[in-house]
Order: structure tokens, then C-alpha cells, then sequence
């Protein structure tokens, strides 16, 4: 019985790990920004074939398999083929197995695959073609296991996915579901053999998919080997001949491997003052600053006396100095969170906006709660160091709620302790919390669904008319329209002041080598996914 | 002799059924169990519910409950900690959780790197505590005594870990050298394997290495001012041979057993080290086992090291009273 990452418990290093690469995917969507300066040595030059790319992951890949996985992401993204990819800046569809698509109507989307994408030339498959039946089963596979960052597309939204023929997949959805292609763009939507599944005993160790790198070696805890898919379907590529993949959880230690050059790529996304530090004594290093890092918010659970009272709420919220957050926890590089993180900039809120709404009034703070007859308040605020900045957001919350004669009491559990006896069991007024920000904002707009397994059943949200706004945003499939549902959706989101009190999110830098070209840390979920980065010579 | 041995590993049996009972409870009794840390964020108390039924933690903990009302004594069928005893004591430490593999196997994987690590630490004790301690005595209160035992202070006062730390932080700032990430085994690559283990070892002794050097160096000023060694100076014995041949051949008694001792203590120590310098021993197996609330994992290891550390006593026991013929076993 194996664990999937996002099953079990994460631990702080996991945690910030994923997250700093999730926000790979955040910052995929956020790329859009004009604050990155990503620097190309030799743009021009040709690329060359051959060579092993050496990265670390500072976390466990502990589970290979797509569909229960998440931090091995950077593994497996790399073997198997995927209907298509989303470019997060543009929201154009870059086809990868489904040459293309249509969609007749609202319901309905109809795939024509490629056929000559082949699953790698391992026993059981032996380099078969990829069919429609292939992607309908490993679709199916996610109806019967539950992967937390899934909002439960396959289970709730989706009404069938049929093979029409070996080239041609339909799918249909129970209702209108906007989100229906950037979801089947998410990394954990990987097509797999159904063969290799029944062979292995699952996808958590083995894995044999259809992407540009063979999965030669992995071991849990030490890292994988890939290397070059041979017959991958388009020519020439990829540029690498594999791609060393070593699971250093030592952040300190990763720097360092990274500093003497025995790696090529830095995995671990590095704050400000740590890049201040360092980027005088690397000489020739590239880098680039993407944003939003970390997602920490503080989750509110409505059920418990006196926080159903929305006047309570906005005085928390009033009395939050996000600002000062940012100054002591961010190093002051880093910018408001609403509830589609920063980093996700092609659908969050503009900065202008969450600056004007995020007011820091005591005075009307206070007014508010005599107004909900609060004379003083009992708060206990329920974190886990597994997850980022818990303590520390906490620390700063009890500080500036006290003149309003709120006692916050921090609570520190151990992780495993965390899930069971506050968030299983709803014990808690608030707590320290974050999300990973991922391709899909809808992701992030979960807690705004009441029918949604965190939002309803941890935090007690049941407001109909935001998950009418919710379900309304998903029926619009003009990306203007959407955009405008999505803001109108999160503004009254902001207004209700719950269940999820949002914070900040600071930048994070990347660091690589010259010789890793055509490396874009800043699409870092669709990076993994490249076929397309090479090797010039190491200096 | 043999009657004192028959007895010492007649007492293996009972403690090592002691220590499986404790750790047994103890991974229990933590907040939160394997199923919870199995189903992770996101999962409803029925998914936590049917897991615990899956993975067989509903049943009873041990073949005897007590009760607060008649009947007050339990005896169950089908309990937890029978199976999993029956099986060790077959051999089958079980399946581990998170690694979906024989506990036995993933033991037998990551043992070498902590036996390495621990045998050239041992080393590196040895070969840095001794030496330093006799030197310090025989130039007792010179600025070499001195110097000595203040690294020794230094030694003993910080810690493994944060000595590890700056071991990786500099090389790579100073010459861009940092260990390799990736294990080779000594017979395979014995160069990168030492490059590895070198500075881990070093750091994970520091601490032991100046415990012997103080405890050589005490062992010898005690030595040395015994009649034996002035009979031996008396005969005209050049210096080397007294310190070498009679001094510190008694002196290194204490030290001998200490130095076994200490050997099993580091593996506690290793833990850290194994961490800070990414050596997937059974430290971070622990570790990882701990935080995943693996049972069989924990379980299996916990029994491992106790064997490992009742045996390493043992061993210890009888070499004290090799080496010093005054001790008698009763």
C-alpha cells in the first residue's frame, strides 16, 4: 500500500517544496508579468543533441503515478504524453496527443488524436500506438481515487468519455464546465497504458508513458533517471540524452551541490535576502524572478460562533495588516493575495483593486464588533509547521488583533495531529493554511463551491449565492466573459469575508547555469513537460 | 563464562519483547494514525474510517484488554501486535506503508550507508581522540595540552548537525566542492563513495572523538603515575615503549569500551547527519517512517537497532573482560 504525496501528511520541507514548484504553475499563469527578466545567454544559437541534465528535487517523488501524485510531477511530466497542454500566459491549447479538438456544443468536446504517438518501447506495451481507448481509461482512473488537487472534475463534472474510434475521444461534461480544457491540461491527466497498470500493480514505482524521456531508474528518496525516448513523434526531439533527477531535501545542501556546479539547474527557488546573498559570489549565473511562491492564507471555520457573523469576519479582516506581512515575512517583496493568487495574474484581481479593498482600519474593525456585541474574543488559531508561514502569519495575527481585545491563542500540531484533530474533526476558530496555485484557477476558487470537499466540509461554507456565482463563472466559455465571472465571483468572495481570509505571496528567483539553454523557470509546469531545453558545453 | 553468556542472551529475548510492546504503544498512542497519515488533506472521516478497516488498525492492540466494568479482562482474537510479533519471529518484519516493500528489504537497503558511516566514524574517533589524548597527557598543562582541549570543547559542544552544515556550506563557497549527492557503494566507486562519507563521518565524530580524547587523556595521567610505569622507566625502557607498551595499553581499557559504546550511540546521531547530507541510511528511513506513521516500518527498524545495540553491549561486555583479566563474570 503506497502513500500518494498529497494523501498523506506533508511535511514543511514537502510543503514548501511543492509549493515552490507549484508555483511552477501559478507562475506559469503569471508569466504574463513584466516583472521577470529572464536571461537568455545566446538566444540565437543552435541547439545542441545530447548530454544529461542534472536537477534536484528537494522533496520526495514518492508516487509516480499521475493520477494519485503531485510532487513527483517533475518526474513523470517528463515520460507520458498528455491530450494537450495549456499555455498559462496566452490560454492557447499547444497539442500534444490530440492533434486538435472541437466542441459542438457547450457539452460536449471531441478529440482527434495523433497516430503517431507511441508508448515507450518497453514490455508490456512494446511501443504500441497511443488510442482513444488509452485516454478514456487513464480518465476513468481518476473517478476511483482521490487526488486532493483535483476539484473532482472526473467525478462531479464529467458525464462520460468514450472512444468513438482508435483517433477519436468524446467526452461530455453534466453541465456547462469552462474549465474542461485547462483541467485536462493538469499534470495529473497523464495517458497511460492500461497494461502497464495491470502489470506493475499501479503507477506509484513503474511508469511507461508516451512523452519525450523513458523512465530508466526510480527510487524513492534517491531520484530518477530518464532517458531519450528514441521514437518520441517529433523529430529530433528531445535535444538531451537524459536527465538526471537527485532528491536532495536539504535545501542548504541543494545550494550547495548547485554552487559547485553539480548541478545544473537550481531546484530550489530561492527568497529575497537568500538571492542577495548569493548572487555576488555566482558569477555567470542565470537567473529570473517569478512570483507567488507560497499561497498562506488563514482559514476561518463558519461554523463556530461568533465567525458565522459576517461582521465579525470583516473585522478580521480589517484588523489584518497584510502590508506589514509582507514587510516582515516577505522581506517586502511580495504583493496581496486574493483568492486566486497573485502569481496567477491572467485571472487574479488587479493589485490596484486588492490594495484598495484590503483596508487596514482598526477603528471600523473595532466598531464592527460591538456592533456584533463582541466585547472581547477568545481565539484559538490551529497551525502545523508542514505548512508555510502557519506560525509565523499566526504570530503577527495575535499581535495585531490584540488592541481590538482579541486574544489569539496559537496552537502548533504536528502535522498528522493537524488533519485528524483539527481540520478531520473542524476543531479550531482559525487556522493557518495554503493551497497550491496551479494551472486551472479554478483550483484555487474551490473554496468558494460549497458542494467542494474542503470548502464544505472543513470550513462549514454554504453560501448558495457564491456557488451560484461559482457555477455560473464556469458557464462562460468566451475567455472575457470568464474573466469577468471569475472577478465577480472573487470579489464577492472578498466581500463575504470567508471562509478563507487570504494573505500574500512573495517572489521566489531561479537560478541555472549558462550552458542549460532554452530554460524558462518561469513556466516551470510547462517546462517540465519541454522536450525542448539543451545542453552547450558546461564551463 | 559460558554460563554468564547463556544468561545475556536469555535476556535478549524478554527485553527485545519489551522493547516491541513500547514502541508498539508508543507509535499508537501518537496523535493521529497511519490510516489519517495515509489519507492525508482532503479526505473524509468515512475514506479515514475505511482505511483504518483496510489497513487493519481497527482491530485490538494486543491479545488482552482491560475493561473498567465486567468483564474487566478482554482476551481477543485477531489483535494487532500478535500478528505482527508472530510474523518478526518468523522473520516477516512486515510490509512498510509508504515504501510498498518488505520492511526486511528496505532495511537491508539502506544498511550499508549507515554501517559505513558508523565504522568510519568509529574510525575517525579513534583515530583523532586517541592520539590527541595522549598527547595532551604526556604534555600535560603545555600550550599543545592546551590547544587540545579546546577543540575537544569545541568538539563536544556543537552539535553534529550544524558541524555538518558548515562542512557542505564551505568547500562549495571556498573551492566549489560539495560531496556527491548520489550513493555509490565503496566497491563500485570507492573514490566518490569516500568523497561522500568523508565529511558526514567526520562531523558525526567530532563529538565521540573528543570524548576519547578527554577519556585517554584522563585514562593516561592516571596511568602514567602508577608503579608500573616508574618500574618500567626504572629499567631504562625508552619513552615510546613505556607510553606505547605500558601506559597506554592500560589506559586504552576504559577507552575500548567507550569507543563500543559510543558506536551505537551515533546512530542516533546519524539520523541528523544522514539528513544534512542526503546518505539514505536507516536514519532518514526512520525518520521518513516516523512522520509517515509507517507501523510496520518504525516497528521493524526499532527491533533492528535494539538487536544492534543488545548485541553491541554484549560484544562490549565480554571484550572489557578480555582485555582486563581482573574482571570476572558472574
Amino acid at each position: 500500500m503506497s502513500l500518494t504525496p498529497l494523501q498523506r501528511p506533508l511535511s514543511r520541507r514537502t510543503f514548501l517544496a511543492a509549493s515552490a514548484s507549484t508555483t511552477a504553475s501559478a507562475v506559469l499563469l503569471a508569466a504574463c508579468g513584466g516583472e521577470r527578466a529572464p536571461s537568455a545567454p545566446d538566444p540565437d544559437a543552435t541547439p545542441v543533441a545530447g548530454g544529461t541534465l542534472r536537477t534536484a528535487l528537494f522533496f520526495d517523488p514518492d508516487n509516480l503515478d499521475p493520477v494519485q501524485g503531485g510532487f513527483a510531477f517533475p518526474v513523470f511530466q517528463r515520460m507520458y504524453g498528455y491530450l494537450h497542454h495549456i499555455d498559462g500566459h496566452t490560454l492557447e491549447v499547444i497539442p500534444d496527443i490530440a492533434s486538435g479538438f472541437e466542441q459542438p456544443d457547450e457539452l460536449t468536446y471531441i478529440f482527434r488524436l495523433r497516430n503517431d504517438v507511441h508508448f515507450h518501447d518497453l514490455p508490456p506495451v512494446n511501443g504500441r500506438t497511443v488510442t482513444a481507448d488509452d485516454v478514456a481509461y487513464s480518465f476513468s482512473r481518476l473517478t476511483e481515487v482521490l487526488n486532493p488537487i483535483d476539484p473532482g472534475f472526473m467525478s462531479r463534472r464529467v458525464d462520460s468519455v468514450t472512444a468513438q474510434d482508435a483517433a477519436t475521444l468524446r467526452l461530455t461534461t453534466k453541465q456547462p464546465f469552462a474549465s474542461t480544457m485547462q483541467v485536462l491540461g493538469s499534470f495529473w491527466y497523464a495517458v497511460v497504458p492500461r497494461e502497464a497498470v495491470e502489470a506493475f500493480g499501479g503507477l506509484s514505482k513503474q511508469g511507461i508513458g508516451s512523452g519525450p524521456f523513458i523512465l530508466d531508474q526510480f527510487e524513492q528518496e534517491v531520484g530518477a533517471t530518464l532517458r531519450r525516448n528514441p521514437a518520441y513523434y517529433r523529430a529530433g526531439l528531445p535535444y538531451l540524452d537524459g536527465i538526471e533527477i537527485t532528491v536532495i531535501t536539504d535545501p542548504n545542501n541543494a545550494i550547495n551541490q548547485f554552487r559547485a556546479r553539480a548541478l545544473d539547474v537550481n531546484a530550489t527557488p530561492l527568497d529575497l535576502v537568500r538571492w542577495e546573498g548569493l548572487k555576488g559570489e555566482l558569477s555567470g549565473v542565470q537567473s529570473n524572478k517569478v512570483p507567488g511562491i507560497l499561497d498562506p492564507w488563514i482559514g476561518v471555520n463558519l461554523r463556530r460562533p461568533p465567525f458565522n457573523d459576517q461582521r465579525v469576519r470583516t473585522a478580521l479582516d480589517l484588523a489584518i495588516d497584510r502590508r506589514a506581512m509582507i514587510q516582515t515575512l516577505a522581506f517586502g517583496d511580495g504583493r496581496l493575495n486574493g483568492p486566486i493568487p497573485w502569481g496567477n495574474e491572467r485571472w487574479a484581481l488587479p493589485n490596484d483593486e486588492l490594495e484598495a479593498f484590503y483596508r487596514h482600519d482598526p477603528d471600523e474593525a473595532a466598531t464592527l464588533l460591538n456592533a456584533a456585541g463582541i466585547e472581547s474574543l477568545q481565539i484559538t488559531h490551529r497551525v502545523t509547521p508542514a505548512l508555510p508561514l502557519g506560525e509565523e502569519i499566526g504570530t503577527m495575527l495575535k499581535e495585531q488583533l490584540r488592541p481590538l481585545g482579541i486574544n489569539v491563542t496559537i496552537e502548533v500540531h504536528e502535522q498528522n495531529d493537524w488533519i485528524n484533530t483539527v481540520i478531520l474533526e473542524q476543531n479550531f476558530d482559525t487556522c493557518g493554511f495554503a493551497w497550491f496555485p496551479v494551472l486551472d484557477p479554478t483550483v484555487s476558487l474551490r473554496f468558494l463551491d460549497k458542494d467542494d470537499i474542503f470548502s464544505g466540509l472543513m470550513f462549514g461554507f454554504d453560501d448558495p449565492e457564491i456557488t451560484a456565482l461559482y457555477n455560473t463563472m464556469q458557464t462562460k466559455f468566451d475567455v472575457a466573459e470568464r474573466y469577468e465571472a471569475m472577478a465577480e465571483l472573487q470579489r464577492a468572495a472578498l466581500r463575504y469575508h470567508g471562509p478563507v481570509l487570504h494573505t500574500f505571496d512573495s517572489y521566489a528567483y531561479n537560478l541555472w547555469w549558462p550552458w542549460v539553454r532554452n530554460w524558462r523557470p518561469e513556466n516551470t509546469e510547462l517546462n517540465f513537460y519541454s522536450a525542448e531545453h539543451w545542453l552547450a558545453p558546461r564551463s | 563464562m559460558r554460563t554468564y553468556l547463556a544468561k545475556r542472551l536469555l535476556m535478549l529475548g524478554p527485553l527485545l519483547v519489551g522493547v516491541s510492546i513500547l514502541t508498539f504503544l508508543m507509535l499508537r498512542v501518537a496523535p493521529a494514525d497511519a490510516a489519517v497519515a495515509q489519507a492525508g488533506l482532503g479526505a473524509t472521516p468515512e475514506r479515514v474510517e475505511q482505511l483504518r478497516a483496510e489497513m487493519g488498525l481497527d482491530r485490538p492492540y494486543f491479545p488482552i484488554s482491560f475493561r473498567s466494568s465486567v468483564p474487566f479482562v478482554v482476551f481477543n482474537r485477531d489483535d494487532q501486535y500478535t500478528d505482527w510479533l508472530f510474523d518478526a519471529l518468523r522473520g516477516d518484519l512486515g510490509t512498510s506503508f509508504v515504501y510498498d516493500a518488505p520492511v526486511s528489504e528496505e532495511i537491508a537497503d539502506r544498511l550499508p550507508v549507515t554501517v559505513e558511516l558508523l565504522l568510519l566514524s568509529s574510525l575517525f574517533t579513534v583515530l583523532f581522540g586517541v592520539p590527541a589524548g595522549v598527547l595532551s597527557a604526556l604534555r600535560q598543562n603545555s600550550p599543545a595540552d592546551w590547544l587540545v582541549r579546546s577543540v575537544g570543547v569545541f568538539g563536544i559542544s556543537i552539535p553534529g548537525f550544524w558541524l555538518g552544515i558548515l562542512f557542505l556550506l564551505f568547500p562549495a563557497i571556498w573551492w566549489g566542492w560539495a560531496p556527491p549527492a548520489v550513493y555509490e557503494p565503496i566497491w563500485r566507486d570507492p573514490v566518490d563513495n569516500l568523497q561522500m562519507f568523508l565529511l558526514p563521518a567526520i562531523a558525526l565524530a567530532a563529538a565521540s572523538a573528543a570524548t576519547v580524547m578527554r577519556l585517554t587523556r584522563s585514562a593516561m595521567l592516571d596511568v602514567m603515575h602508577h608503579d608500573f610505569v616508574r618500574t618500567a622507566q626504572a629499567k631504562g625502557l625508552r619513552r615510546r615503549q613505556v607510553v606505547i607498551g605500558h601506559a597506554l595499553k592500560n589506559a586504552l581499557i576504559p577507552v575500548v569500551t567507550f569507543v563500543g559504546i559510543q558506536t551505537v550511540a551515533l546512530i542516533s546521531g546519524a539520523v541528523a547527519i544522514e539528513l544534512v547530507f542526503n546518505l539514505d541510511g536507516i536514519g532518514s528511513l526512520l525518520f521518513a517512517g516516523v512522520f509517515a506513521r509507517d507501523y510496520p516500518l518504525v516497528q521493524g527498524l526499532v527491533l533492528f537497532i535494539a538487536v544492534v545495540v543488545m548485541g553491541m553491549n554484549l560484544a562490549v561486555d565480554l571484550l572489557y573482560g578480555w582485555l582486563d583479566p581482573r574482571i570476572r563474570y558472574a
